[in-house]
């Protein structure tokens, strides 16, 4: 298979970088000359990966302008050629792409919103689990609080965001003018999650509460979650606060399991 | 094998899209069947496996691949396939197709139907890796016909004779897609019905219809637009030829209303009974 294998290598580099050695292995003929018919192919390799950024992307496509995003996706389809079976995984590290090239690392805004658009396609196809309520942990025993943990439900993501991409997403989705970009003094710390309904929801944090979650997500105990706030509560009064927490972080839909420490 | 008895038939479907699960869910739609795109549903959850469920309830499926990339040099990719059997266990269809192409090598894939060399060779290779899939799969799968843009030199044979001789190679069955026939028919000047004629009717369970878009020079296979009339003529000779064969439309871009499509299907549902009225 020397030759298919020669063949398809020189295809698909013609297809990343247009050069000409598939130039003499195609037949053309007065209607439609060799390098055209090859053209059909490269063109739409790359409106089809464009396609896709577009529709993962579309608030970094308002930032950016038809022109720049253009150019941008040219430049990250040539730095990150697909490996995905599925054409939904492609521009996953847009983000980072932002974040580390010039010009568009000079505008952290970039970099933030393509972040903010990629959590939203992971909570959109995030895998099903169920969600526990108020009711679970209300029948569990006080005196075990302390060492219980909890699983996230896996939809859920945090971000810390400087500026207002959020809002100018959303306005994005609904085809309506967004604001204005707009950072903050400091960063604002965002969950993004997906309800029972299906639907994506997003709320920011005061910054106590998105530590106490913080610890909570890297698997700290109702005990340790309490100490992660003593910074803004008195030791006495925090398990209070975090029950108080807990409430709306159930309610929300965001826990997925109570963890009691007596498992086996 | 050339007895069509045994086929499996589903009558008229439709190629399933986001766009019309709510249609879809709250009229419940008479169309027989659904062709799914198998990577749309290849992710971890989420509502399009919710709807692809409740659309299943009602409704038999057949599972459509663009991913397989059954004609690469590369290795079959077992995480694929495993994904892809566990959809299939999951979703039950009636079978499972992908194309007769490559999409890429060493790992890359370019999301495009990529056209094959004809030569020996390359039907070896095509039609061992089929088996494999065959084999790992426990059922034998669809092979469709792709619209190409370009003819190698190295190729020996006919596109015709390629696919004829790899279906057979392979013990695997077609999905027939007149529309491509009609444009690579376009693109390198071949005439669609002596593509047609040498089928084997017993292995085409399937027929894609599409539209597609005519540049003057070429056309470019976009599935954007109604079908055009030498497409039904083409798929009126295709029945004649091969008699009933379970029928869909694909519609990939530029997706109109439900209904639209729902009328598109009466059409060649109309040619295909004027044409077993003709025969009778
Ligand atoms: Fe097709």
């Amino acid at each position: 298979m020397e030759n298919l294998k020669q063949l398809q290598e020189d295809f698909q580099r013609f297809l990343l970088t247009h050069d000409h050695g598939m130039d003499d292995q195609v037949i053309g003929d007065e209607r439609v000359d060799a390098r055209t018919r090859l053209e059909l192919y490269g063109d739409s390799y790359w409106l089809r990966l464009m396609e896709a950024l577009e529709d993962t992307y579309p608030g970094l496509h308002t930032l950016l302008g038809d022109e720049e995003f253009l150019r941008a996706g040219r430049v990250y389809i040539d730095a990150h050629p697909s490996s995905y079976r599925s054409i939904r995984w492609f521009g996953d590290r847009m983000a980072e792409f932002m974040r580390d090239n010039t010009p568009w690392s000079g505008e952290t805004i970039l970099g933030e919103m393509a972040e903010l658009e990629w959590a939203r396609t992971l909570v959109f196809d995030a895998a099903e689990a169920p969600v526990v309520g108020e009711e679970d942990m209300a029948s569990v025993p006080p005196q075990t609080w302390g060492e219980l943990t909890f699983t996230l439900h896996p939809s859920v993501h945090r971000l810390d965001l400087e500026w207002n991409v959020n809002a100018i997403r959303r306005e994005v989705e609904k085809d309506e003018e967004p604001p204005a970009p707009e950072k903050g003094e400091y960063p604002v710390p965002w969950l993004l999650w997906r309800k029972s309904d299906y639907q994506t929801w997003w709320r920011s944090m005061d910054v106590d509460e998105a530590v106490a979650f913080d610890t909570l997500a890297e698997g700290g105990n109702f005990a340790s979650i309490s100490e992660s706030i003593l910074e803004w509560v008195d030791a006495e009064n925090a398990p209070l606060r975090v029950a108080g927490m807990l409430k709306r972080w159930l309610n929300d839909g965001l826990i997925s399991e109570l963890v009691t420490s007596n498992r086996e | 094998m050339n007895s069509t008895e045994h086929r499996p038939y589903l009558g008229f479907g439709l190629g399933l899209r986001p766009d019309h699960y709510p249609h879809i869910i709250e009229h419940k739609p008479d169309v027989d069947w659904f062709e799914i795109l198998s990577e749309n549903y290849m992710v971890p959850g989420g509502k399009p496996l919710v709807h692809l469920d409740q659309i299943r309830a009602d409704y038999p499926m057949v599972m459509h691949g663009v991913s397989m990339s059954i004609g690469s040099t590369d290795p079959l990719d077992y995480d694929y396939l495993k994904d892809l059997k566990a959809l299939a266990d999951h979703v039950q269809p009636e079978w499972i197709s992908d194309h007769l192409c490559w999409t890429g090598v060493h790992g890359t894939n370019m999301h495009d139907l990529l056209p094959m060399p004809y030569t020996e060779e390359a039907a070896e290779h095509i039609a061992a890796k089929i088996r494999e899939v065959q084999d790992y799969l426990g059922q034998r799968i669809l092979i469709e016909n792709v619209s190409s843009y370009l003819t190698y030199k190295q190729s020996e044979m006919t596109e015709w004779e390629f696919y004829n001789l790899v279906i057979e190679k392979a013990d695997a069955l077609m999905l027939l897609d007149v529309n491509n026939i009609y444009v690579s028919g376009f693109n390198h000047q071949f005439d669609p019905k002596e593509y047609i004629d040498t089928v084997d009717p017993a292995r085409v369970w399937q027929h894609h219809l599409a539209g597609h878009t005519n540049h003057g020079e070429y056309i470019i296979d976009t599935h954007d637009h109604p079908i055009i009339d030498p497409v039904w003529e083409l798929y009126e000779y295709t029945v004649a030829k091969l008699g009933p064969v379970s029928t869909m439309i694909e519609r990939d871009d530029n997706i109109p209303p439900f209904e639209e499509l729902y009328d598109e299907l009466q059409v060649a549902k109309g040619i295909a009974q004027k044409v077993q009225e003709q025969a009778a």
